[in-house]
């Protein structure tokens, strides 16, 4: 008789990159289970609080109980909860910051990560994109910094990427949630300007709109702004 | 198995196929200089990854295919006739088969009967099943890695030196993730008139 | 000396008997008693339940581990003004059709602001209790909510109350051996989502376990997907199926799953839930077809 499985894979796949004052982390809203797709709209990313954003993915049961934990501040160890997560948002000196984790906590503050189905698509692109890797400078050229690159590159990097993992990974696609973390005091405009949207390298069907307040007092002037972005994905 | 990978990409009015240099047994490397990529004639290359021994064995037995058509029909194979042969090479070993994934690119000349070629490429599995691509053909251990990076580097109508930029930077990109692909890599630019073929230097870990 | 709980109570062969350093033998170990046993819960009331069995003093916890009596696929689907939830009247015995009049459909909750129903796949004995266990908890809420401004439950804190209750079950290696779905409205507002024994949960417009989600779950979102379409061109952007074509498309899944899956029944109810109440449909029957199978070799008297 076989043993009851308590775990399942349901796909999917969530990436994150830290810039110098903002963080942007996003997961493709699919979930799905061997070749059938449970729901075209699953919840991977969620805001913790006004300057954290989480990204989970794995076991969806799993997931959502850890963060149900996770919100409740409660700490797990035995019978692991099987998920990969990714933690973005602004640390205390005001940087754009990316923490992943392992399954059992192993954790490393990264500039950026890509985690879950299509982690072997997703994250040599990021390699070469964000860490500049196999990039050599033009004679003269400013030296590459990995987590400076603008906000507006970011983005259209993240909707890059999964719109090559939706192209070749089954398990990817359907819709795609991102969520940008500001530190305090930065210009939201290059997010939400007129201008900014209009340019060449601003992802189609893009919306954009501010979340509020996620409960925590913060001090007048010097919020943290948490902004959600989503964009639909190819659904074959 | 011994590791490698192989990755082909359509330009405009060129092709360009790249393969690593490693040769591995399981984690341990071998060799830094082993070539998965095989010139079949001027315009025509075949990348064979999978098992070193097949590698050879399917070079030496296409190699021969490819003269025997030579002296009976006295012209080059065509690219596209050359992937069917690949194709039924494989195929006669249907249940005992090579553990090679051949990726072919090539640059058909015009004839009357075809005045204006296309820049070709094509891939197969194990057993023969032909798939032949617009845009890029991967193989080999870091096959998931270099579909990752070629989708997202990858744009239709490159000019030879910026189909050479892609094609390298996706597959040292896709090598350095991939713990049995690497230690440098060779690419190969199919133009009209010319093959340019470059050695890349990699991470050595 | 072996010390790992998987060892314990495990028989010892003489020279794993052998204790050189006197150490408490697991052989010797006894239960205690269920109650101080397991970690209990002083409230109870919507407690998943201690339902852990001793099994004969040797100290290992026995789970139901495999279903028994089980129902086939439950459908859903999202239309305007409410939900609807089909499920057939069988309760099979392995192959055998055991129990032909069984109600997979449970109406839940129902008051003026909402109106929730629940349809059950899997083990049935495993979906008697977690039906017991729901309306224990909901009569308790309701009363309650009689007194004090104590709020009402509405289809998703029963939904989230499943979840947790299955989510824990799993937990303890211990599953309800079940797939449902529930369906519900809450001030004019539909919901339908999905639970089953791994404590996985999602919500959708259209929606089908086991069987169904791969042969009735392509014709529900085909058929809710493009009348969702005919609005991008025209003035009805993003409206639902009316009642009546609801009821057609789910007819006929029940019809196509009835062909093609053997643990299926040509009898069948529809419930459907609305800002009024639950209404489940007296059991009906779809028209088949079988003069296909005439001339196929394998089906009917054979001819050569």
């Amino acid at each position: 008789m076989s043993r009851f499985n308590p775990y399942e894979e349901n796909g999917g796949s969530i990436l994150a990159i830290a810039g110098q004052d903002f963080s942007v982390i996003a997961g493709d809203t699919r979930q799905s289970l061997n070749y059938s797709i449970q729901t075209r709209y699953a919840q991977k990313v969620f805001p913790l609080t006004s300057s954290a954003v989480l990204a989970v993915n794995g076991f969806a049961a799993d997931g959502k109980n850890f963060v149900k934990r996770v919100k409740q501040r409660l700490e797990r160890r035995m019978f692991p909860f099987y998920v990969y997560n990714i933690l973005a948002g602004i640390e205390e000196d005001g940087t754009g910051a990316v923490y992943s984790f392992d399954p059992v906590g192993s954790y490393e503050r990264e500039a950026c990560r890509g985690a879950g189905a299509a982690q072997s698509l997703l994250q040599p692109f990021l390699d070469n994109q964000i860490y500049f890797k196999n990039q050599t400078l033009a004679p003269g050229a400013e030296p590459f910094v990995p987590g400076r690159l603008p906000l507006s590159t970011v983005l259209s990097l993240v909707v890059d990427a999964f719109s090559s993992a939706t192209e070749r990974h089954i398990e990817v696609g359907d819709g795609l949630e991102m969520y940008v973390v500001m530190a305090p005091g930065r210009s939201a405009d290059d997010l939400t300007a007129e201008e900014a949207q209009q340019a060449k390298e601003w992802p189609s069907e893009l919306t954009v709109e501010e979340m509020e307040s996620l409960g925590d007092e913060q001090e007048e002037g010097k919020a943290f702004r948490v902004f959600r972005l989503s964009r639909p994905l190819k659904r074959d | 198995m011994n590791g490698g990978s192989v990755v082909a990409m359509i330009g405009k009015d060129c092709v360009a196929i790249a393969s690593d240099l490693r040769l591995g047994s399981q984690a341990v490397g071998l060799a830094s200089n082993f070539e998965k990529v095989f010139p079949v004639n001027d315009k025509l290359f075949i990348g064979l990854s999978g098992l070193a021994t097949d590698t050879y064995t399917l070079r030496e037995s296409l190699r021969f295919r490819v003269n025997m058509y030579r002296m009976k029909e006295e012209r080059e194979i065509t690219p596209e006739t050359f992937t069917h042969l690949v194709s039924s090479t494989l195929y006669e070993k249907r249940f005992g088969p090579y553990f090679i994934e051949p990726v072919v690119a090539g640059l058909p000349d015009a004839t009357p009967l075809n005045p204006n070629p296309k820049p070709f490429i094509s891939t197969m599995d194990t057993i023969g099943c032909i798939t032949t691509p617009k845009d890029f053909a991967v193989a080999g251990t870091a096959t998931d890695k270099l579909y990752g990076v070629a989708e997202g580097l990858w744009e239709p109508d490159l000019e030879p030196e910026d189909l050479f930029e892609t094609i390298s930077q996706t597959i040292l990109n896709a090598m350095d993730r991939d713990a049995l692909s690497g230690w440098g890599a060779v690419v190969h630019v199919i133009s009209k008139d010319k093959v340019v073929t470059r050695y890349l230097r990699g991470r050595m870990d | 000396m072996n010390h790992h709980p998987g060892a314990w109570g495990q028989t010892l062969t003489p020279h794993q008997r052998f204790d050189a350093y006197s150490s408490s033998a697991p052989s010797r170990y006894q239960p205690s008693s269920a109650g101080s046993g397991v970690v209990g819960n002083d409230h109870g009331m919507y407690d998943a339940g201690n339902e852990a069995v001793m099994a004969g003093g040797t100290g290992v916890v026995g789970h139901t581990q495999q279903p028994l009596v089980t129902g086939t696929s439950v459908l859903g689907l999202v239309f305007d003004g409410g939900v609807m939830l089909a499920a057939d009247n069988l309760a099979s015995y392995g192959s055998l059709a055991r129990f032909r009049d069984i109600q997979r459909l449970i109406p839940l909750e129902s008051s003026k602001h909402s109106s929730s129903c629940l349809a059950v796949g899997g083990d049935m004995s495993d979906f008697q209790y977690l039906q017991k266990q729901l309306e224990t908890m909901i009569t308790n809420e309701r009363t309650q909510a009689l007194g004090d401004d104590h709020p009402s439950l509405g289809p998703r804190q029963i939904y989230e109350y499943l979840s947790n209750l299955m989510y824990a079950r799993r937990s303890k290696m211990d599953p309800l051996w079940n797939a449902m779905l529930l369906g519900g409205v809450k001030d004019g507002e539909s919901f339908l989502g999905y639970v089953d024994l791994l404590g996985t949960t999602y919500t959708s417009p259209t929606l089908a376990s086991g069987f169904g989600s791969h042969m009735a779950q392509p014709l529900l979102r085909e058929a809710y997907e493009s009348r969702q379409a005919q609005g991008k061109s025209g003035e009805r952007e993003g409206e639902l199926m009316s009642r009546d074509e609801a009821v057609a498309v789910l007819e006929d899944c029940m019809k196509v799953l009835y062909y093609r899956d053997a643990r299926s029944m040509n009898k069948y109810q529809i419930a459907t839930i609305t800002a009024s109440g639950v209404d489940i449909s007296a059991s009906k029957s779809n028209e088949t077809e079988w003069k296909f199978a005439e001339g196929l070799r394998g089906y009917g008297p054979q001819k050569q």
